[in-house]
Formats: C-alpha cells, sequence, structure tokens
C-alpha cells in the first residue's frame, strides 16, 4: 500500500470512531425527519415536500448544512493537531513525503465527510420511502441520488473537507471558526429565489438548482452555477496549495 | 495571575477581536437598512464569537496543563471562572466599542438595548461551552456543540410561531419577539446560563474528569 494510502486509511479510521461525528449526524437526522418528512402536518407547511427531488435537497440546504458544520470542528484540528502533539514530527523523521501527508489527510477526510454525508442521504430516501405519498420509479430515486452527489455532495464535502483541514495550518483556528461560522450564516440565512444566488453559498446555490426546480422560477443561470462550483472546488485547492507551498510545513529537503 | 493568564492567552484574541469589530462597522456602514445590523451583530455574530474565544482560549480539560492544576489548584472551579472572566471582560471592550459604533452608524439603536441583547446570548452560548469544555477532554468538542445549537437556532427561526419556542429562542430580537416576550427569554436564558455555571460547579466538585483510582495503581 502506497504511504499516502496509508496515512488516508489511518485518518480515516480515526475520524470515523469518532462518536461525535455520528452524534451530529444523528442530530440532523432527527431534524430532517422533523422538518422534512412528508407527512401531513409538514405537508401543510410546506407543499412540495411529496417530491423526491425537492424533499432531498431541502434536506441538504438546511439538515446538511448542519451536519458539515458540526463535521467543520472535527476536521479542523487534524494537521494542528498533529503538530501540537508531536506526530508529525514522527512521521518527518519517517521517510513519508509532504505529498503523502497532505494528500492522505485530505483523502481520509474526504472519505469521512462523503461517508457521513451519504449516510444522511440514504437515511433520508430510506424517511422518505416510510411516508411515500408519491408514485415515483426506482428511477427517480436512481436520479435524484445522482444529482444530489453531483451538484451537492461532491462539491460541499471537497470544499469544507480542504479548507477545515488545510486553513487551520494557515490561520489561527479560531479566526478560521469565526470566518467560517459567518460563511455559514449567510448560507442558513439565504432563501431559494427567482434570482441568482450568490457563489459563496454551498448548500442552496445555483448549482443546486439543478437537483430541483421551482415551478414559478424555473430559469437556471448556467453562469453562475459554473461561478459556485468554480468558487467550491477553488477554495479547496487553493487551501490545499497553500499549504503544500508552506515551506515550513515540512523538512527542509523537500 | 491575571498575568499569567494574559501571557497564556496571548495577543491572537486582541487582533483578531478588534478586526472582527472593524470588518463588522465596515460591512454595517456600507449596507442597506433591510437588516437590523444591531442585532445581526449583538445577537448572532458576537455571542457565538464569543462562544469561540471562551471554548478555545478558555481551555478547561483540553489545556495542556490540566491534570496538574486540578490537582494542585485550591479551587478549579475559582480557576476556570478568573480565566472565563478575563476573555470575557476583553471581548467586552470590543463589544461596546461595536454597539457605539454601530449606534452611530445607524440610527434608532439604543446602546443599552444592544448592550443587553449581547451580554445575555453571550452569556448562556459561553455559559453552554465552558459546561460542555468541562465534561469533555475532546479538543474543539465544545465549541462544535455551541456552534450546533447556534446554527440551528439560526435556522429554527418559524419555530417561534409556537409560543413556548419564543421564550427559549437564541435570537429572539433578531426574529422580531415582542417587548414582553422577549424581556422573559431574555431572562430564561440568564437563568440557563446559571444553571450550566451550576453544572460545571459540580462537576468540578465531584471531579467528573479523574478516572485513575490511585489505590489501584
Amino acid at each position: 500500500m502506497s504511504k499516502l494510502a496509508a496515512v488516508a486509511k489511518y485518518e480515516y479510521k480515526m475520524q470515523i470512531s469518532r462518536p461525535a461525528g455520528w452524534g451530529v449526524l444523528l442530530f440532523s437526522t432527527v431534524t430532517a425527519f422533523l422538518d422534512c418528512l412528508p407527512t401531513a402536518a409538514n405537508m401543510a407547511r410546506v407543499e412540495f415536500l411529496g417530491e423526491i427531488h425537492y424533499y432531498v435537497r431541502r434536506v441538504f440546504a438546511f439538515d446538511g448544512l448542519i451536519l458539515l458544520f458540526g463535521l467543520m470542528f472535527l476536521m479542523a484540528g487534524r494537521l494542528v493537531g498533529d503538530r501540537k502533539t508531536g506526530v508529525k514530527d514522527l512521521l518527518m523523521a519517517a521517510p513519508v513525503h509532504k505529498k503523502d501527508y497532505v494528500g492522505g489527510k485530505l483523502l481520509g477526510n474526504l472519505c469521512y465527510t462523503l461517508t457521513m454525508m451519504f449516510s444522511l442521504l440514504g437515511i433520508s430516501i430510506c424517511g422518505y420511502l416510510l411516508c411515500r405519498r408519491g408514485t415515483e420509479g426506482i428511477g427517480s430515486f436512481l436520479h435524484v441520488g445522482y444529482s444530489v452527489a453531483l451538484y451537492l455532495i461532491l462539491p460541499a464535502s471537497f470544499f469544507v473537507t480542504a479548507s477545515c483541514v488545510m486553513l487551520p495550518e494557515i490561520l489561527d483556528i479560531r479566526f478560521f471558526y469565526l470566518l467560517y461560522s459567518i460563511l455559514f450564516m449567510v448560507n442558513a440565512f439565504s432563501v431559494n429565489s427567482a434570482e441568482k444566488m450568490p457563489f459563496y453559498i454551498f448548500t442552496q446555490g445555483d448549482l443546486t438548482k439543478y437537483i430541483w426546480r421551482h415551478p414559478k422560477w424555473p430559469q437556471i443561470y448556467p453562469g453562475s452555477a459554473w461561478l459556485n462550483l468554480a468558487f467550491l472546488l477553488g477554495t479547496g485547492i487553493l487551501a490545499v496549495t497553500l499549504v503544500a507551498a508552506k515551506r515550513s510545513f515540512w523538512r527542509a529537503d523537500e | 495571575m491575571i498575568k499569567h493568564e494574559c501571557k497564556i492567552v496571548g495577543i491572537n484574541p486582541v487582533w483578531i477581536t478588534g478586526l472582527l469589530t472593524g470588518v463588522f462597522l465596515a460591512v454595517c456602514s456600507g449596507g442597506g437598512d433591510n437588516i437590523h445590523w444591531g442585532y445581526v451583530g449583538f445577537e448572532i455574530i458576537f455571542p457565538f464569537y464569543t462562544a469561540i474565544i471562551v471554548g478555545e482560549w478558555c481551555r478547561v480539560r483540553t489545556d495542556p496543563m490540566f491534570e496538574t492544576i486540578a490537582a494542585q489548584a485550591e479551587s478549579l472551579f475559582t480557576w476556570i471562572v478568573r480565566r472565563y472572566i478575563l476573555l470575557l471582560a476583553g471581548i467586552l471592550i470590543f463589544s461596546i466599542a461595536g454597539i457605539e459604533g454601530v449606534s452611530a452608524l445607524k440610527p434608532g439603536m439604543d446602546v443599552m438595548d444592544l448592550l443587553l441583547t449581547y451580554m445575555t446570548t453571550a452569556f448562556f452560548l459561553s455559559s453552554l461551552c465552558v459546561a460542555v469544555s468541562i465534561c469533555t477532554s475532546t479538543p474543539h468538542m465544545a465549541v462544535m456543540v455551541t456552534g450546533i445549537v447556534w446554527l440551528f437556532s439560526l435556522m429554527a427561526v418559524s419555530m417561534i410561531r409556537y409560543k413556548p419556542v419564543s421564550y427559549f429562542y437564541l435570537f429572539i430580537r433578531y426574529a422580531g419577539g415582542d417587548d414582553p416576550i422577549w424581556r422573559v427569554n431574555k431572562t430564561i436564558l440568564v437563568v440557563l446560563g446559571l444553571c450550566l455555571w451550576g453544572i460545571s460547579y459540580t462537576a468540578c466538585r465531584i471531579r467528573i474528569f479523574a478516572t485513575a483510582d490511585p489505590g489501584k495503581d
């Protein structure tokens, strides 16, 4: 096994065994079920909940945001923690390259975030099936899974993971928390509308309009959606690049 | 003691809080009047920032010297309170400056009203942070728990249609709560904050963190 894969595997095992992550997933699931399940009471409040695409988009716009917010705190100390506890010094003394370490940490945490996000997707679809009101076939469920993964889970998870794992190595972790809490706050405040969404909204930006479109505002803004995607991927890549380019991060010979 | 705590905390809280206050005032001066900047800033952003500061700088069980302090300090609870008050006082200076700034920039915002709103919400969130940081030794857990309560409250604004919820809702001023309700709400938050301090005190008294049994060694 390559060293990168070994670091990633260890990181994933460390993260997945933390009860706090599962606690956040449980909390997100409970709030998702209370708010979004297509029960009579919820349907009276939100008319589109009987539609699987809207249901899943709503789950991720609100409860997926809470899940990502919780995971942010669990991932933010991974590099800083290794530095403080001396684990990084041990790794630097071993024949492990910087790219193995950084790549492994990123990959392990990305797999962890994706596990949590896809778990929420699976659980929410199971909940929908239990309270099902529509007559969707298997094709609808496959389509919703594919579109949510492509337009929301993958870009948002990469953005949050790369930022959370890498940026605290560059910025003070408290400053990082403050910046990203404000970003999450703006996300929580944003509401779906006929207008273009700001590019920095990551759980209900213009990219997510490809999952479900409001019948009254069916228009999609491809330019804005591309900008949204570029922000999510670009910020993640920038965060990784900043750490990779930091000379004092690893041995002087690399 | 205060001098030592100041050394441990360092200069970072000062420049980060100063930067936050400056940026917030700059955004506020350029922002429109559709948003109540006073409540956004001093009921939502600054109270959670206070919790971040308390959770990350006023560390209890994640402090590397915790075992020594727990074993040798005259009173662990006094040590926690002292550290808490020091950080809270530091942020309060910047918050008052921010509140004065907002009330100067945006007419119709009462300084005492914003200060009361800030203090009560910040007290509750930071008390929660302290209580969690005594109960767990996992780094960043206290801020995570407080953060989830904060973000969930932000998104659950529609829940205040149920009257009992409006008495507990964290951001009642931002949500437009009426006069008798928001006063009761803020009083309840202070009482809950005091209860959390009671939990912290009890946790220190019964030493829930003491896992090693000296007799077995």
